[in-house]
């Protein structure tokens, strides 16, 4: 059994081969990822390395700042700049769309963010072109291209009669057929992958990032090869070449391209998002609720002032041993920060209910199934980002709570404004140290789109191992 | 006109072609739909922003008149919002729009660092983007016009139709370009009702923008259709045909816009612009701890018309050496910001460029300008939030400079931020881009036409 698909699969090879097709198709695919790979690597090292001396440059600016009144140093800030997975030059995820240096300061959050380019991406409209789209969008067209006849074409010529009569059932030939074209995708993936150890060679690695790249060359591998079973059956299932070509791309056309981007659309239709200007309103507006740090007779911070003047045990903010105004700021930030969060994760839980709505459609995609995992696997997924900004937020509000600190025990409540503390205390102030999540943190987004890919394969398999003997 | 009836009842008999009009008709109109429904949502963002601007102006009028002390803290914590309001059709083409913020607010601070908020919106869903109409006329309609004509001939050949008529009438090839030309129209007369129903579902309205976009669309349709014909005159198998179609279709909607995008990266620093933020920042903070005396004497000189102003600061806080130091800050920034500007509408340009070897590109960069969804409207707005915070400055600086008390009825002549979308279209460009395309294809078809006499 197993020698007889052994053959039929060497045989295929064979022919595909001598084919126009493939001798066209292949080094055309590779040259183009080759090249795609090689530009997005040559970019991803400019903007790390960029990014790092920004990193380094806003440190030294903190460092090196004059003597400072603490609020002044809170509005003063410090940036953070996120530096990208090293596998983004595979697959770039969500890196070209957001921004990746962010601006911490006083009172605000995110405010800043710059995009690594100022081009738009709205021109690609068929994915952005990178190593990752071309494996899971056009590789499939290539499998397409090369098999929509291999059985459909042996059934009209009359050789799939022939190849029964000579004791070769047709489950040994769609087997044979997949293993040949699994051995094409096999030798595509393997090129590529070690063009882009190559790469890796040359920049830093982390144990981990090569797991990672494994991993992602075993999700490539398992997707070509559903594809790959997919048009072996299709094939199977048409009565002529042409059919099977139609329905094949008729396939794709829906799978990788339409529903994905129809799910994207009735997601936002069905839980709508508030714009930046609204969302600044009504985080604003959250916050007034609370209470406002400014206003003398705000109820809150009125309550707030008795509760520290009995801790201490005095009757006057003047006799406070800390500095009134540098406590309040910093009860100001705690309201700020926990409404923002808040305000944050509402949007956050709309763009999960979004995703969660697309994901009901990815049972039905293995593009989108296959794409998600891709950008787990190399770091770039939203949730890496917004990990990112989380931590981000959360360093922020520890670093102005310092500052505050420093405004309340070091500045005198008289003359306030006209104090300074000395630098040394400033640059003594904790730097962000990201860690970004590990593989181990993302299983259980990684386990439900990875079942439901194996559940299509092995539905795959068990089709073509049920297919029937019919030669007409 | 026997023929036509002839071939329209072939064609109405054919459920392939009629379940693909359907469908193709069915996704235009739900596209309209849904792009209405997030227009109208963009507008309820806007109202929702308005009436919250006009409940925080009433707080202040409470307290009017308010001495420039007061006003000056007014203006740090009052935001003004500013919209990119979108045109009637952007609900069809929704272009670059989401890519920057197109509803955000500003203040009277340095107007630099206020100017890089982002967009909400689902990252999760920003690689793969969305469904509008836009993407099915310039994507899929091709694919829709493979669909049904690039096969014409094949099928008739194979169903043996073809040597009975190619028998009876002295030209075959003129035949055939009559039965494309019926499958034109009616995909022409459906693309039609497409737009007419944008007509009545939307804010669109029936004026000369709308002629200019149908003729566009009709032009695209036209030179796809030339593409198949061309493919179809090379006589080959159904197979072939669709093989070579769909290569073409790739490198025309996802090849060649990628090494654009490639290459207008290329042209770019990354993250270039982040220094603006750092200069700005270093001189803002800085003048806090400069001789702010000197600083403002500078400031009026290089400023006179605010010089009959009280030369001598007020101490320990004076808001008008803080808000000509916000000034300041965007102004030593200036340079940055025109670079920062240059390479946008440079990366624009390249784009724009290698849009003429696409028919696709072309059309998308040409439905991006109709619809005043592409980054020449975004650049136009960030422009024009740099002349409306001009107009706030000189408007509330005379409060601050000229010591004057801001009364219930200066509230009423705040400015007020309109966008005005820039009305350069680029109708005849895009035509004849698509003409050249289209005569390219002819002049293959005629070629390969005596190639196949010969």
């Amino acid at each position: 059994m197993m020698q007889t698909i052994i053959e039929i699969a060497r045989h295929e090879l064979i022919t595909q081969w001598r084919s126009q097709t493939l001798k066209i198709l292949l080094p055309l695919l590779l040259v183009l990822t080759a090249l795609i790979a090689f530009s997005h690597w040559q970019q991803q090292q400019d903007f790390i390395e960029a990014q790092t001396i920004w990193q380094q440059q806003n440190d030294a600016n903190w460092e090196a700042q004059p003597d400072r009144h603490p609020h002044r140093a809170a509005h003063y800030g410090t940036m953070v700049f996120r530096i990208i997975s090293p596998l983004s030059f595979i697959d770039s995820g969500v890196n070209p769309f957001v921004g990746n240096a962010l601006f911490l300061e006083a009172h605000r959050q995110n405010s800043s963010s710059f995009k690594q380019y100022v081009s738009s991406t709205a021109y690609m409209g068929l994915g952005y072109l990178s190593g990752a789209t071309i494996i899971l969008v056009i590789w499939p067209l290539v499998l397409i291209a090369l098999a929509f006849n291999s059985v459909s074409g042996e059934r009209g010529h009359g050789t799939l009669r022939q190849l029964v009569s000579q004791g070769i059932s047709v489950r040994q030939l769609l087997f044979g057929k997949t293993l040949a074209y699994s051995a094409i995708s096999l030798i595509f993936l393997l090129v590529i992958f070690s063009i882009a150890i190559g790469f890796m060679l040359f920049s830093h690695v982390h144990g981990s990032d090569v797991l990672r790249m494994g991993l992602m060359f075993i999700l490539y591998l398992f997707y070509c090869l559903l594809w790959t079973v997919t048009v072996v059956l299709f094939s199977n299932w048409c009565r002529t070449n042409q059919q099977s070509l139609s329905a094949l791309l008729l396939f794709w056309l829906l799978t990788v391209i339409v529903m994905p981007k129809m799910a994207n659309s009735v997601a936002e239709m069905q839980y709508p998002m508030p714009d930046r200007a609204v969302f600044d309103i009504q985080t604003a507006q959250e916050i007034a609720k609370v209470g406002d740090s400014h206003n003398p007779d705000d109820p809150h911070f009125t309550e707030f002032r008795e509760k520290v003047l009995a801790e201490y045990g005095v009757s006057s903010v003047e006799d406070l041993p800390v500095n009134w105004r540098g406590v309040v700021m910093q009860e100001g930030e705690r309201i700020t920060s926990e409404v923002f969060t808040q305000q944050y994760e509402k949007l956050m839980q709309i763009a999960e209910q979004q995703n969660q709505l697309v994901s009901h459609v990815a049972w039905f995609s293995p593009y989108l199934l296959a794409n998600k995992l891709s950008s787990i696997f190399a770091a770039t997924n939203a949730g890496s980002f917004l990990h990112y900004e989380n931590a981000a937020e959360q360093f922020r509000f520890n670093f102005i709570k310092q500052l505050n600190q420093m405004h309340a025990e070091q500045i005198d409540h008289a003359h306030d404004r006209e104090q300074k503390v000395s630098n040394e205390h400033l640059a003594n102030l904790q730097q962000f140290d990201y860690q970004s999540p590990t593989l181990q943190d993302e299983l259980n987004l990684i386990y439900p789109p990875l079942l439901i890919l194996l559940g299509w394969l092995i539905i795959g398999v068990l089709l073509l191992y049920r297919s029937r003997n019919e030669v007409d | 006109m026997r023929f036509i009836q002839f071939e329209l009842r072939l064609l109405w008999q054919n459920k392939l072609f009629k379940w693909l009009m359907a469908a193709y008709l069915l996704a235009a109109l739900l596209a309209i739909i849904w792009g209405q429904i997030g227009l109208q949502r963009e507008y309820q963002q806007r109202a929702t922003s308005e009436a919250n601007y006009q409940a925080e102006l009433a707080d202040y009028k409470k307290d009017a008149p308010l001495a420039p002390y007061d006003s000056g803290y007014m203006s740090y914590y009052q935001f003004h919002p500013v919209w990119q309001k979108p045109s009637a059709w952007s609900a069809l083409i929704h272009g670059e729009r989401s890519e920057e913020a197109s509803h955000t607010r500003v203040r009277l601070l340095g107007l630099q660092s206020q100017l890089s908020n982002t967009a909400t919106g689902n990252i999760a869903a920003m690689p793969i983007g969305k469904l509008d109409l836009s993407f099915i006329w310039i994507y899929l309609m091709p694919l829709l016009i493979a669909a049904l004509s690039l096969n014409l001939l094949a099928e008739e050949k194979a169903s043996g139709r073809w040597s009975l008529l190619a028998s009876q009438v002295a030209n075959s090839g003129l035949l055939l370009t009559k039965k494309m030309l019926i499958a034109a129209g009616l995909l022409a007369v459906v693309n039609i009702v497409i737009l007419l129903a944008a007509v009545v579902l939307t804010d669109i309205s029936l004026d000369g923008l709308w002629w200019q976009i149908a003729a566009v669309l009709l032009t695209y349709q036209l030179c796809w259709f030339l593409i198949t014909g061309w493919i179809i005159s090379l006589q080959r198998t159904a197979i072939f045909n669709s093989l070579l179609f769909i290569s073409l279709w790739i490198v025309f909607a996802f090849v060649l816009p990628g090494l654009a995008y490639l290459y207008q990266t290329q042209q770019q620093q990354p993250a270039e612009h982040v220094s603006m933020i750092f200069d700005q920042r270093e001189f803002m903070h800085d003048s806090w701890d400069r001789d702010q005396q000197a600083d403002f004497d500078i400031y009026l000189q290089d400023y006179p018309q605010w010089q009959t102003t009280e030369q001598t600061l007020q101490k320990p806080f004076d808001w008008r050496w803080y808000y000509a130091m916000q000034h300041m800050s965007d102004v030593i920034v200036a340079e940055a910001v025109a670079q920062f500007r240059a390479s946008r509408v440079n990366s624009h340009q390249i784009g724009n460029q290698v849009a003429w070897l696409s028919p696709l590109m072309r059309l998308q960069y040409s439905m991006n300008r109709f619809a005043d969804t592409d980054m020449l409207a975004s650049q136009a707005f960030l422009d024009q939030i740099g002349d409306y915070h001009h107009q706030l400055r000189e408007y509330f600086f005379n409060f601050y400079f000229l010591d004057k008390s801001f009364t219930l009825d200066d509230f009423a002549n705040i400015p007020q931020f309109d966008y005005q979308p820039i009305s350069q279209n680029n109708t005849s460009k895009t035509l004849i881009n698509l003409m050249l395309i289209g005569l390219f294809f002819i002049g293959l078809i005629t070629l390969q036409t005596r190639r196949n006499r010969g």
